[in-house]
């Protein structure tokens, strides 16, 4: 098992590293880059000459391999181009703020998604059951930023009960929160209907009701234990995903997260910062799904058993 | 209904109900078991048996499957009207079940030990380590050996997987065991260890037993009672001897017709021409009629009566 672990872990770098490249090379192939940004109106002598001084002019490959070799030999993600700041300070600064906003949005989910799909999948077919589903197929398909706009709108500014965006206290965090995890419960609702539906007249559950057992501890202990597997795998890629994908709704609330400064550099043709921010985010999505396998892996010993086999063949 | 009646079902009518049509599972079933005897309820695929087991210990998955009338009485006591608090007291309890596949009925993500220990501790009430000492007892009474406790069941073959279930359903030493074609899944000699072993620890226990199973070999075997099921229906009843003797109902007839002989060199096995009657439309008479090489103009007319053909022996057959 730990073996395991630090397969995955030696895998990450390979994946890391590829992610770098990919992501360089669809910058460098965008047209614009920071030199045009910086230089605004002037004249295009002056462009091409801060060009030459940034170092943007080399070719592809020598940049490519200027940049790897900073990032991966001597750890440094090297200054914003257009801020001039440092980016690992910047990602320091912002990427917490980022994983809170995650951390929230997936426990919410998981918190809330879970029990609601236990709940319509035992009462499959009534009310409960068709106002979950159509709770869940309507915020799957809802986009974050929208439902975020429309909070603005009814919290903020009809109702004015939250602030409408920035940072403080507890009630700068409520809005954002919520449009964020909105999707996650709908995925999570529905993920947990359908394995529990699919559990639930499974014969292991009928033997536990043959047992003596509550319906209580035959859902608690034989019927969730094994729906829980499918929506582990499906809440690692949520959490992924609002890890990353919070980046518009942070860019609605201004929260100074990774996600915010993301879709600014890009604004700027900031290739550094873009880079930077974007090596973070698959950093901890790799990490988040080891977590997720990991976390199958303690729910079911038949996945444990295939990791634990992989060494004993060696 | 004799004295000494331990289980007594009346009249057990379940039916399945969809939107679109009603499966008829069990019509009108009666049978009664002493303590400490063996009853086999012998019938092909979809003839109403599980259902009837399920019915008895009141798991059946409900919509679809509804219970429309009957009685079931174990030890006096009518488990249909009973809440499902005290229902749940009985399960595993004083009645429990063995599952036909055992290759499903173990749940995959828990350790075999903690699934027997599980029916100790709810109905014994002792301490976990006591259901755990106890859970390892019942294991090595079907012959695993104590040390696989933390095992799960896919580390299991389908030989051991089934003691695993025998030994959970008689971890509480029920008084009445059903058991739902014991052996089907089985390879032949894991079959006939398994029966050895039922053999044994029935009469290590008294339990009264009912054996659901389309095995003639099985009920020879094991059972004292013989009950043949056609179309949700007994349609034949008595003491083994008389059964396999001096079958009455033409079903059963065919069902032994149907046996191919040890002593004969047969091209070809006999089956019993056509099919169970749908569900959904049972004939109103007889329900094997339309298979029956003695049907006559009565048979289909109205719903055919069981009759006494000897002592205790049983038949739904106008002839």
């Amino acid at each position: 098992m730990i073996r395991y672990v630090f397969r995955r872990l030696a895998l990450m770098i390979p994946i890391i590293i590829g992610v770098t490249v990919l992501v360089f090379t669809i910058i460098w192939f965008t047209p614009g880059d920071a030199a045009e940004v910086l230089a605004g109106n002037a004249p295009r002598e002056q462009v091409e000459e801060l060009r030459r001084l940034m170092g943007l002019d080399r070719p592809y490959i020598v940049q490519l391999g200027d940049y790897l070799y900073n990032v991966f030999i001597r750890h440094d993600f090297g200054k914003a181009l257009v801020n001039k700041t440092s980016i690992s300070a910047d990602i320091v600064m912002r990427f917490p703020k980022s994983l809170i906003f995650a951390v929230f949005g997936i426990l919410i989910s998981v918190f809330a998604g879970i029990p609601l799909g236990v709940y319509a999948a035992l009462h499959q077919n009534k009310t409960g059951d068709s106002l979950a589903t159509a709770f869940s197929l309507l915020f799957v398909s809802t986009p974050g930023f929208w439902l975020a706009l429309m909070l603005v709108l009814l919290f903020a500014y009809r109702l004015g009960w939250l602030p409408p965006y920035g940072m403080g206290g507890v009630e700068y965090w409520i809005m954002p929160v919520l449009a964020n995890c909105f999707h996650g419960v709908a995925i999570i609702t529905r993920q947990t209907r359908s394995s529990m539906l699919e559990v639930i007249r499974s014969d292991f559950v009928v033997m536990a009701r043959s047992k003596g057992l509550s319906e209580g501890e035959v859902i608690v202990r034989h019927a969730l234990p094994n729906a829980l597997i499918p929506i582990i795998a499906v809440a690692g890629m949520n959490f992924g995903g609002m890890l990353g994908g919070g980046l518009i709704i942070e860019k609605v609330f201004s929260i100074p997260g990774i996600g915010n400064y993301l879709v600014t550099a890009v604004g700027q043709r900031d290739f550094t910062a873009v880079m930077g921010g974007v090596i973070i985010t698959s950093l901890f999505f790799s990490l988040v799904m080891l977590a997720a396998d990991l976390g199958m892996a303690f729910v079911d010993p038949r996945v444990k058993e295939q990791y634990s086999t992989a060494r004993r063949r060696k | 209904m004799s004295q000494d009646t331990f289980l007594s079902v009346r009249g057990l009518t379940v039916e399945y109900v969809t939107k679109y049509e009603t499966v008829q599972a069990v019509n009108g079933v009666c049978l009664d078991l002493s303590k400490g005897q063996t009853l086999g309820l012998v019938g092909e695929t979809g003839a109403g048996k599980t259902t009837i087991a399920r019915a008895v210990t009141r798991i059946l998955q409900s919509p679809p499957a509804a219970v429309r009338g009957g009685e079931i009485f174990l030890d006096g006591v009518d488990l249909l009207k009973l809440p499902e608090r005290e229902m749940c007291h009985m399960r595993g309890n004083r009645i429990s079940m063995i599952f036909q596949d055992p290759m499903t009925a173990l749940n995959p993500v828990m350790c075999v030990g903690n699934q027997i220990a599980e029916v100790i501790r709810k109905h014994d009430h002792v301490s976990a380590a006591a259901a755990r000492q106890q859970a390892e007892m019942s294991l090595e009474l079907v012959g695993i050996p104590a040390q696989r406790y933390g095992e799960y069941p896919h580390q299991f073959s389908g030989g051991m997987k089934q003691r695993v279930v025998i030994a959970a359903a008689l971890a509480c030493g029920p008084d009445l065991l059903l058991a739902d074609e014991p052996t089907t899944a089985l390879d032949v000699t894991i079959q006939a260890q398994m029966l050895d072993m039922m053999h044994r620890l029935h009469d290590l226990k008294e339990t009264s037993t009912v054996i659901i199973t389309h095995d003639m070999g099985v009920v020879a075997e094991m059972c004292d009672y013989v009950a043949v099921i056609y179309a949700g229906e007994i349609v034949e009843y008595g003491a083994l001897e008389d059964v396999f003797d001096h079958a009455a109902h033409p079903y059963t007839v065919g069902l032994f017709a149907a046996i191919p002989s040890m002593w004969e060199d047969v091209a070809r096995l006999t089956p019993i021409p056509g099919q169970p009657p749908d569900p959904t439309a049972l004939p109103v008479g007889c329900k094997f009629s339309p298979r029956c090489a003695y049907m006559d103009g009565e048979c289909g007319a109205r719903p055919v009566e069981m009759k006494t053909v000897g002592p205790g022996h049983t038949c739904r057959c106008l002839r």
